[in-house]
């Protein structure tokens, strides 16, 4: 008999190890935090966030320079530039190009740009090639050659006099870009200097953000030493991903040994010996294999956040060998004892089983993982509680605990259970006062942002640098195809000229402003004259000026040539140098296209709401992206709520059967109700409005809820009784410790879980307690 | 013994005028006459007016460009080109901006900073009139050739952008005066500037200070283009980390 029960135990040992090492060999841990918020239905949301994520310009990192002289920060800047582009030539590089305001243009810029100017010039019209307006032009170039330093392009001007390719480029911005001092990048006060470096990855792919901030900053740390004032700080979607996984990695770490360790004091404490604390774990480990291999089967692969949440969601699976522990003693061996205990744990593990069973209906991927785990954790402790702990434990286990323990916790217990009344009570009071309230929610997904308040204030002072805030304001125009989608955006850049002007927003960009449809750009075609219109038109022009008609026959033939070259289409704009623009701002989809005009710094949002429902542009919509998250994150959490009440049903059901009374229901719903109430109530005490995380950790409040008032309110004799008072005490200190932990965390979503439980759990203990059977006390010891 | 005396006397008397004549003043003058010599000279003064006359000769022109005008430099930095004919046209150069105004088109301003070359060659002039040795090593590499009475200071560009435009600038004068400046440009072309120190203009512009108004709106030069297209690619970082 010792010898099979030794059999068994080293039989679970290995299978957990075996398993260990699988897990370990092939996890893959994703770090992607999005994955975590909801995924949309609407089709419009749906390509937003794909348009956006996908970007190329994910994968950019925005270096900073500062903390010294502008003419320092520009050699280093300099000086960095040429190591980052001289690492872009070589082979297996993940820098795809290095900008940093540095007049470098490639000859690829260069011939585009002189191959298409008259086609993308939007300023081009009848006027453009009138002798007059060719007249005009000329003399402003003589006027630009009178200046001391060059005003014009000497490279272009004998085929571009008419100075088309600058009109070009200054329609490309309505709006401030970064200044530029000796030639690079810099803030408006010249504190900062900049340099874009665009990866060949997305940013969300962490591990190549990571090797590229790695080689940046060895990079720059060489230059370093030469310039130690100068500081690089970083921002970007890939250094934020890396940041925050760095961040959560070593405060699970730090969490997990802490927790740990507590846990395994509590239970030498409580049982006195060793093999007690291992016995205990042991359900726990089994639990967090379990659910790993179960996720990482159903899916593929494992959120870095479920793990961390998953596995503090089935730290209660700590409960069940304390309850069964607890039971043990001179009458009772631990056969008997799981016996005597399984009913009650049986109807505990049972319901919370079913409370997350309706986050496996939820939309984000992140909640369905998290359900997978904590369901098949839960199943494998509590089997394993069952059925291998009472074969493995020792028929001569002692578990010793001492006396103290059991005295103080009856009477706590008892002296709580005088006061259902004060609970009630102070339960209806809250709750009254909560009704009061008129905002319990906010959904903003932003506020859950796990970035520091530096952090934040970096990224928007680089993006107010460059341009890009606000960019929450966006009108999606929806086509059949390309033509269509630029067609369209066409036909609203009048009117965004008209609120720029007013001053309602400060800029916009569209896909259209740097490939116009090819309607726009036949009908430019059709303005160019016929060559020997052309040449007696400017020849007049050039009448009386000191300029040489033969040396601009460039011009000439560059008008001659964009006649018979084809249109810039689509295909061809993906391969020059606007590509980024285009793929941004252009989206193909299952059905048809996209295209996005960001709008930048909304400076009066009523008067662009108005004006937006004034717009009979087809496929069109104004949308607010902070807006749209947030009405998500509501639709998503209406619909949690509403499988959360089935949910509640199918619990009530299952209580129903399993107690066969009415009033040993309501004895059991009602104290849980307090404890929701008394939670939510310290939340919106604390001036915190619940999210999503919040309302998705009551559910576990609920299940240790259960868990505790099935063991108070069981029938069974008053020694056991007793025995349970202890257990349920012990639980609730392992659980309120360890999530009280987890509220010292540094993402904002593992606090709001770990205060919602550590709170939910006391008041669960608090209010169950008050309904507790009553036990006779020392009297009932005959 | 004494025609020998004689002639050895006179030997050393004609030694001694030969090098008074021939060597000593030139050894004398290669000691002194340099660079920073010419340049303190020149910084000496507070302010220059010359009048002007431009002759370009580009290869677009029929015949080569003649204008005319009034060129002001005041230490340290304002440098001022006022043209008079053909047109009536005004540059300002000061610090590191360049304002630009014409009677009928509003003011313009363009910061030379954003721009290094257009910098480094509108100080090929003003650090030449500043005396400002450094400033020109920092673009230039500097040559000096002639006379205090007629020197010649040849800038040959070493700044990087600056190399792509300009061959040389070759900068004539006499004593701490200017008289002609020559800007070669890659590819052949030259401006020819011919100055002539104005005596009377000078004393009425020490009466009237050269107005520094406000600037007006920014304007953009063809480099921007390059500025351009680098920003365009980055312009919108995504907004996906706001999501």
């Amino acid at each position: 008999m010792i010898a099979l029960r030794y059999w068994y135990l080293a039989g679970w040992l290995l299978i957990l190890l075996l398993a260990a090492i699988w897990i370990a060999g092939s996890l893959q841990v994703n770090s992607d935090l999005s994955q975590f918020l909801p995924q949309d239905n609407s089709l419009h949301n749906r390509l937003l966030k794909k348009a956006i994520g996908s970007s190329p310009t994910t994968g950019t990192l925005m270096l900073s320079l500062q903390g010294s002289s502008p003419t320092v920060l520009a050699k280093v800047n300099k000086r960095l530039a040429a190591k980052l582009r001289a690492r872009a030539k070589q082979e297996h590089t993940l820098i795809e190009e290095v900008l940093n305001g540095e007049l470098k243009f490639s000859q690829k810029h260069k011939a585009f740009v002189l191959r298409y100017h008259w086609l993308l010039n939007p300023n081009l019209s009848e006027q453009t090639f009138t002798t007059a307006h060719m007249r005009q032009k000329m003399s402003d170039l003589l006027q630009a050659m009178q200046s001391p330093v060059p005003l014009y392009d000497k490279s272009t001007v004998t085929v571009d006099p008419l100075a088309s390719i600058k009109e070009l480029v200054s329609s490309w911005f309505d709006q401030a870009r970064p200044g530029r001092y000796r030639g690079v990048w810099f803030s408006q006060d010249k504190s900062l200097s900049l340099i874009f470096v665009q990866s060949k990855s997305s940013g969300v792919n962490i591990n190549a953000s990571q090797a590229l901030i790695k080689t940046i900053q060895s990079d720059f740390e060489k230059i370093q030493t030469e310039f130690p004032d100068v500081k690089l700080v970083m921002s970007g979607v890939g250094y934020y991903a890396v940041v925050i996984r760095d961040k959560i990695r070593s405060d699970i770490t730090r969490l997990s040994i802490a927790a740990g360790l507590f846990v395994c004091f509590l239970l030498f404490y409580v049982y006195r010996g060793f093999a007690p604390m291992l016995f205990g774990i042991m359900p726990l480990l089994t639990a967090i294999i379990a659910g790993t291999i179960a996720v990482m089967l159903v899916f593929g692969q494992i959120f870095g956040i479920t793990m961390a949440f998953g596995i503090t969601l089935i730290g209660v699976t700590i409960d069940y060998p304390i309850h069964f522990f607890t039971h043990i003693h001179k009458s009772s061996t631990p056969k008997k004892a799981i016996v005597g205990i399984w009913p009650t744990l049986r109807l505990g593990v049972l319901t919370t089983i079913v409370g997350f069973t309706a986050m496996l209906l939820a939309g984000f991927e992140g909640l369905k993982q998290l359900a997978v785990f904590a369901i098949i954790g839960l199943l494998a402790a509590a089997l394993v509680t069952r059925w291998l702990l009472p074969i493995v434990i020792s028929e001569t286990q002692k578990f010793n605990m001492p006396a103290h323990l059991l005295r103080f916790s009856n009477r706590s217990i008892q002296l709580l259970g005088k006061t259902p009344w004060l609970v009630a009570l102070v339960s209806l009071i809250t709750l009254a006062w909560i009704i009061s309230q008129d905002n319990l929610t906010d959904y903003d997904v932003k506020k859950l942002t796990p970035l520091t308040a530096s952090q934040k204030q970096t990224d928007r002072r680089l993006r107010d640098i460059i341009g890009t805030t606000n960019t929450r304001h966006v009108i999606v125009i929806n086509a059949n195809n390309v033509e269509q989608a630029l067609q369209r955006s066409e036909a609203l850049t009048a009117q965004l000229n008209l609120l720029v002007n007013d001053k309602v927003i400060g800029g916009y960009d569209m896909a259209a402003r740097y490939l116009p449809s090819l309607k726009t750009q036949g009908q430019r075609l059709a303005l160019i004259p016929q060559r020997a219109e052309l040449e007696a038109r400017f020849k007049m022009a050039l009448q009386g000026l000191p300029f040489r008609y033969q040396s601009f026959s460039g011009f000439i033939d560059s008008l001659e040539a964009v006649k018979q070259q084809p249109l810039l289409d689509y295909q061809s704009a993906l391969r020059s140098p606007l590509q980024w623009k285009v793929e941004t701002l252009l989206h193909q989809h299952e059905t048809g296209w996209m295209a996005l005009v960001l709008l930048r710094r909304v400076k009066d949002y009523p008067a662009l709401l108005s004006w937006g429902s004034k717009q009979h542009v087809d496929g069109m919509k104004l949308l607010d992206l902070r807006q749209e998250s947030t009405d998500a994150m509501a639709t998503y959490v209406n619909e949690a709520i509403r499988l959360l009440a089935w949910g509640t049903v199918i619990i009530l059901t299952i209580l129903l059967i399993g107690l066969r009374s009415i009033k040993d229901t309501l004895r059991v719903v009602l104290p849980i109700a307090a404890a929701l109430i008394l939670t939510i109530g310290f939340w919106l005490l604390s001036g915190v409005k619940l999210n999503m995380f919040h309302l998705i950790s009551l559910l576990l409040v609920v299940g240790i809820g259960l868990d505790y008032v099935l063991f108070f309110i069981r029938k069974t004799s008053s020694e056991d009784h007793r025995l349970d008072f202890l257990a349920v005490w012990i639980c609730n200190i392992t659980t309120v410790v360890v999530f009280g932990l987890l509220f010292f965390s540094f993402p904002l979503v593992l606090q709001a879980v770990g205060g919602t439980v550590a709170v939910g759990a006391l008041a669960a203990f608090i209010a169950s307690a008050s309904v507790a059977e009553k036990v006779n006390g020392e009297k009932s010891e005959s | 013994m004494k025609p020998v005396l004689v002639s050895y006397m006179n030997r050393i008397a004609i030694v001694c005028v030969v090098l008074l004549l021939g060597v000593g003043p030139s050894a004398f003058g290669k000691e002194v006459w340099t660079v920073s010599k010419l340049l303190n000279q020149i910084a000496n003064h507070k302010g220059f007016i010359y009048n002007y006359t431009e002759t370009k000769y580009m290869s677009f022109f029929q015949d080569p460009m003649q204008s005319k005008g009034i060129l002001v430099f005041r230490n340290p930095d304002f440098l001022q080109k006022q043209v008079t004919h053909p047109s009536y046209d005004n540059f300002k150069i000061i610090g590191d901006k360049l304002i630009i105004s014409r009677q009928d088109k509003p003011k313009r301003e363009v910061l030379l900073s954003n721009y290094p070359e257009l910098l480094a060659l509108a100080e090929s002039l003003r650090a030449t009139l500043s005396g400002k040795q450094d400033t020109l090593k920092k673009y230039y590499s500097v040559k000096l050739r002639g006379s205090r009475s007629s020197w010649q200071l040849t800038l040959t560009p070493t700044d990087i952008d600056l190399v792509e435009i300009i061959e040389f600038v070759e900068i004539r004068g006499k004593n701490e005066f200017l008289q002609q400046v020559t800007i070669k440009e890659v590819g052949g072309d030259k401006s020819v500037l011919k100055l002539l120190v104005d005596i009377e203009n000078q004393k009425q512009q020490k009466q009237q200070k050269p107005s520094r108004k406000k600037p007006v709106e920014g304007k953009k030069n063809h480099s921007a283009l390059l500025n351009a297209l680098q920003y365009g690619l980055v312009a919108h970082l995504p907004l996906a980390l706001s999501r």
